[in-house]
């Protein structure tokens, strides 16, 4: 009887925990909120063309499930990166442009701390204009912790109609864009995911040139 | 008495819960990304020379899935290989690799863009060379010709990356620097760095080597990217 009711105690704690793990209010304090202005580029994509790991739960507590169509990357080196070609597509003006998107798990990635992110790493480029390359920090703890109240609830719905992406990266890093002979170098950016219901999520992109320096006395 | 018993023990396993699972967050072995050993030689003025290859057409990372946004984006899946126009007749291209170091041990992916000027001007192409264990090094250079992607009608291929996929532009010749600029002596610059790379500033050649000319018309080769940095602060 006594060990029942350490049984059922060590349950609950268990539980608790990981309730309390789950609603850990610690990875809000490095998630980056959206850009503003007049100046802000958003653009949005389908990410359609992927290969190398999905960044699933299971993917980020190292076993990542590599099914055929996901074309893993079997090389040791690789097997925790994610390369992505896509195209972009102007919010406001429906202007086209091209990407690369590559994704590997960061390398401070903590479940006490609510951190199950990717170190992003951009390359943009627009017929006749300088390219871009940017780097940032993705935290998907938010939208995996969703995922799975969503599947243990069973009813698929997702949660919320935006998460944002974007976090503080490794040493307190702020995404910054590179971009010599363009408006937007030592700019930043921002990122989010609209997952659909049902259907294909979208994926959104903010670029924003550095603020200009206070005019001279 | 039995009620306060079956308490403490309710309490001790309770207690006991928490602490396993704080402790199966803490020390779960979270995934870490496999390191070769960096092939970095060390220059006289104190900075780093370090060598990428990328060996075609094999190291090319096809890529699933389809495209459908209009008739000014192409893809050449079989290559890893995306084009854009605009209605200018201006190209950008991206192409996607394997990375490896001078040992021929693949450590990363390297993502190629050109963008081209319409009709006859040299193209510009970024580098961003993504190593996951040591962090990501964007390049930038002037090339020495147009190499972004273009049309081609021939082995049933619809684009190409000219001078990788074309023996024709090798007429007479087994090696070609691609780079041809900004720096002097044919070198681009180096754009950014992360991680490992943060802070460095310096200079790259690319080079294409041809090792075998195929009946079709493609080759098959290499590209040597070799760089030399040192920290902004060197």
């Amino acid at each position: 009887m006594r060990w029942i009711a350490a049984f059922a105690g060590l349950l609950t704690g268990l539980v608790i925990a990981v309730v309390a793990l789950l609603l850990n209010p610690v990875p809000h304090r490095g998630l980056l909120q959206p850009l503003s202005g007049d100046d802000v580029l958003t653009l949005r994509y389908q990410q359609v063309n992927s290969r190398g790991f999905d960044p699933s739960l299971p993917a980020f507590l190292g076993r990542p499930p590599y099914p055929e169509d996901r074309m893993p990357l079997p090389d040791p080196a690789l097997r925790h990166l994610r390369t992505t070609m896509l195209v972009l597509t102007g919010r406001e003006d429906g202007r086209l442009g091209l990407a690369v998107r590559t994704s590997a798990l960061a390398r401070d990635n903590s479940l006490l701390q609510g951190r199950l992110a990717t170190e992003e790493h951009w390359l943009l480029g627009w017929p006749g204009e300088p390219g871009m390359v940017a780097t940032a920090s993705s935290n998907h703890w938010f939208m995996l912790r969703d995922e799975l109240w969503s599947r243990l609830h069973g009813s698929g719905v997702v949660l919320y109609p935006r998460y944002l992406l974007s976090s503080l990266g490794s040493g307190r890093t702020l995404p910054e864009i590179a971009a010599a002979g363009s408006p937007f170098a030592g700019g930043t950016l921002r990122e989010w995911v609209e997952p659909g219901q049902g259907r294909a999520s979208h994926w959104v992109i903010q670029l924003q040139p550095p603020a200009p320096p206070p005019p001279a006395p | 008495m039995l009620a306060r018993t079956m308490a403490r023990y309710y309490i001790g396993g309770f207690i006991g819960g928490l602490l396993l699972a704080a402790l199966a967050a803490l020390l779960w072995p979270l995934p870490e990304h496999h390191r070769f050993r960096s092939l970095i030689d060390v220059l006289p003025n104190g900075g780093r020379a370090e060598t990428f290859v990328i060996r075609w057409p094999q190291d090319r990372l096809e890529l699933p899935g389809d495209f459908l946004v209009g008739d000014r984006v192409a893809r050449a899946a079989a290559l890893g290989l995306m084009v854009l126009e605009d209605e200018r007749d201006g190209r950008v291209s991206a192409e996607l690799f394997r990375l490896r170091d001078s040992a021929g041990n693949v450590i990363g992916v390297a993502a190629r863009m050109a963008i081209a000027p319409p009709a006859g001007a040299r193209s510009t192409t970024d580098w961003l060379l993504v190593i996951p264990s040591r962090g990501s090094l964007a390049l930038r250079q002037l090339d020495s010709r147009d190499l972004a992607a273009r049309r081609i009608s021939r082995g049933g291929a619809s684009w190409a990356s000219p001078a990788l996929d074309d023996s024709r532009v090798w007429a007479g010749r087994s090696r070609m620097t691609a780079s041809a600029g900004p720096v002097a002596g044919m070198r681009g610059s180096v754009l950014h760095g992360n991680g490992e790379f943060r802070g460095m500033t310096g200079r790259h050649t690319e080079t294409w080597t041809v090792d075998e000319r195929l009946p079709d018309g493609f080759a098959r080769g290499r590209i040597l990217i070799e760089t030399e940095m040192q920290r902004s602060s060197e």
